[in-house]
């Protein structure tokens, strides 16, 4: 399986160029989504995070700048963009409104059958597409307008995971879920990406699960991206998200302000399991302490 | 009498009522919702929430059992319009929810078709849009605003007509993080200010930490009911229900499962962090 990444350079995007309305949505960009990774986006709305989302499988052109797939600058044969899009799945945020056909099976099937892809072939992508979403078999005959929120939105993304594309773009996949339907979409992702060794880019408002379930992280802030890196790097910077009005994980704030009161509080934590690992470890060395004490 | 009650409220989208076996969005509901409160409503999808909210004021009625809003039956077809009037409702797409094009058009649209007198709409406009801190946008094309300020606009067209008691249904459900702040503001701040009772019903977890009371569904019957420390003390419970708890909740929970003495029931950063302090320097 090979690992694709996937990099802007000098990307700006404008929207209305030379009218009264024109706004620059991206300002020179230039960021790698390293291969069989999942990075995730975060930034306000507003920000730029769609925009970024749709240049990088060519729904939108840059004003200026080039996107490579790999070493392929995307726009190099325009009248072939729709080769890059069978390549860089997009996954729109409430993908769900999309759906159309009969039966899940023919929503599911229908980029592949675009694709040319038919018979058995096609039989085995939409199955598995709907294995790696958790939507079982029976469920295949059924419409989508018989199935719960959570349901339609997984029927969506198995329409674009059965084209089988070298990147997976989401925005937003948990916006609106329950935390039940929000774990178990984002859990499904990521068993994915694990499986396929895909590149996965993931746009999110929750730094809670970006932080969860990321290994790099872009931060955009007004059109630009603010820092960018693994989760550690970016985390570090904790005071530069913050005083861009950007939240940080509630756990990760404990420990900064644990820090701030003079405990030996580690840097680096994310998320409540390592937490509380942290914590446990100072209790147990402030025990120590307190019998070296008596 | 100033409140809203349920009493033995059971409901079902089924046409077949008489049917043995079918199944109940909300069963055997009794609740008194105080004027003034601020209650937040939580439960996962399917947990019966929503059905709640609109039995509420009247857009489902009852199979069995009775709502009344400040005494008045809901089922009684008589009452609709006043009770309409009394409870303001909020739904979750920004989208969905506006008429006009314009801001203030927007926002009249509800006094205008109670009849309002001229003058009157416009003082009750101008109010509105005070509350919900958007004055500055009368003039504005909703479609131009953001997800969060076009949801305070729905807000705003629903104070326009006085109600006591105001309804969110999942209305943050849509809404960026910020958006979601705005709105919940905008609701602490209707409470305290204009003393209008609110009822929040959400699936986020951190929107009940500042309501006075929070209740909890789940399979269409209330499984908690109470301050928001007493519902977030019952991580166990919340869990098995498919619920979260705020991160400073699950941290404080895990370390008093393996047996630390630490308090139930905190949310806020600030309260674990003081807690752990105190923990830590005790050093037992």
């Amino acid at each position: 399986m090979k690992l694709t990444d996937i990099r802007l350079e000098n990307v700006s995007y404008i929207y209305s160029p030379n009218t009264p309305f024109q706004k620059e949505a991206l300002e020179n960009i230039n960021i790698t989504f390293k291969g069989g990774k999942l990075t995730g986006i975060i930034g306000h709305t507003g920000s730029g995070k769609s925009t970024l989302a749709q240049l990088l499988n060519g729904l939108l052109k840059p004003t200026s700048g080039k996107v490579y797939l790999g070493d392929t600058d995307i726009w190099e044969k325009p009248k072939e963009i729709n080769k890059i899009r069978y390549k860089v799945g997009l996954v729109f945020q409430y993908p769900e409104y999309q759906l159309f056909e009969e039966t899940v099976y023919e929503d599911i099937a229908y980029g592949p059958k675009n694709m040319g892809v038919s018979g058995d072939n096609l039989n085995r992508t939409v199955s598995e597409a709907a294995d790696f979403v958790g939507l079982t078999p029976d469920l295949l005959k059924k419409s989508p307008f018989e199935l719960s929120g959570g349901e339609k939105r997984r029927v969506a993304l198995a329409g674009v995971i059965a084209m089988e594309p070298e990147v997976l773009v989401l925005d937003e996949p948990a916006a609106g879920l329950d935390p039940r339907g929000r774990t178990e979409i984002l859990e499904r992702i990521r068993n994915y990406q694990k499986q396929k060794n895909n590149t996965i880019i993931l746009i999110s408002h929750s730094m809670e699960d970006i932080s969860e379930y990321a290994d790099e992280i872009a931060v955009l802030k007004n059109s630009k991206v603010l820092c960018s890196g693994t989760v550690d790097t970016v985390f570090r910077n904790a005071e530069l998200i913050r005083s861009n009005g950007l939240a940080i994980p509630k756990i990760t704030e404990i420990m900064l302000e644990l820090k701030h009161r003079g405990f030996p509080v580690s840097d680096g934590i994310y998320t409540t399991s390592d937490a509380h690992k942290e914590i446990i470890r100072l209790i147990n060395s402030y025990k120590k302490n307190g019998e070296n004490n008596a | 009498m100033s409140n809203i009650v349920f009493e033995n409220v059971s409901y079902t989208y089924t046409e077949q009522p008489n049917l043995s076996n079918i199944p109940f969005a909300v069963k055997n509901i009794n609740l008194t919702i105080e004027k003034g409160s601020s209650v937040v409503i939580l439960g996962h999808n399917g947990s019966g929430k929503s059905t709640l909210a609109k039995l509420i004021n009247g857009i489902l009625l009852p199979t069995s059992g009775k709502v009344t809003v400040n005494g008045m039956d809901t089922s009684n077809q008589e009452n609709i319009l006043e009770i309409r009037r009394t409870v303001g409702m909020v739904f979750q797409n920004p989208d969905n929810q506006i008429v006009a094009t314009v801001v203030e058009e927007d926002v009249a649209f509800g006094p205008e078709n109670l009849g309002v007198p001229p003058h009157e709409i416009r003082s009750r406009v101008e109010y509105a849009l005070n509350a919900v801190g958007m004055s500055e946008f009368r003039l504005h094309a909703p479609h131009q605003l953001s997800g969060g300020q076009k949801q305070r606009i729905a807000i705003a067209g629903v104070i326009a007509m006085k109600p006591q008691y105001i309804i969110l249904d999942e209305s943050t459900a849509m809404l960026d993080p910020y958006g979601r702040r705005e709105i919940l503001d905008t609701a602490h701040s209707l409470n305290k200010n204009e003393n209008i009772t609110t009822v929040l019903i959400t699936h986020y977890m951190e929107e009940a930490v500042y309501a006075d009371r929070v209740i909890v569904m789940n399979d269409g019957s209330v499984v908690m009911d109470g301050s928001p420390a007493y519902v977030f003390s019952n991580v166990d419970k919340l869990k098995a229900i498919g619920l979260d708890v705020p991160q400073p909740t699950e941290l404080l929970y895990l370390l008093s499962k393996d047996g630390h003495k630490l308090p139930a029931g905190i949310m806020t950063v600030k309260d674990a962090a003081d807690a752990l302090e105190k923990y830590l320097l005790k050093g037992e």
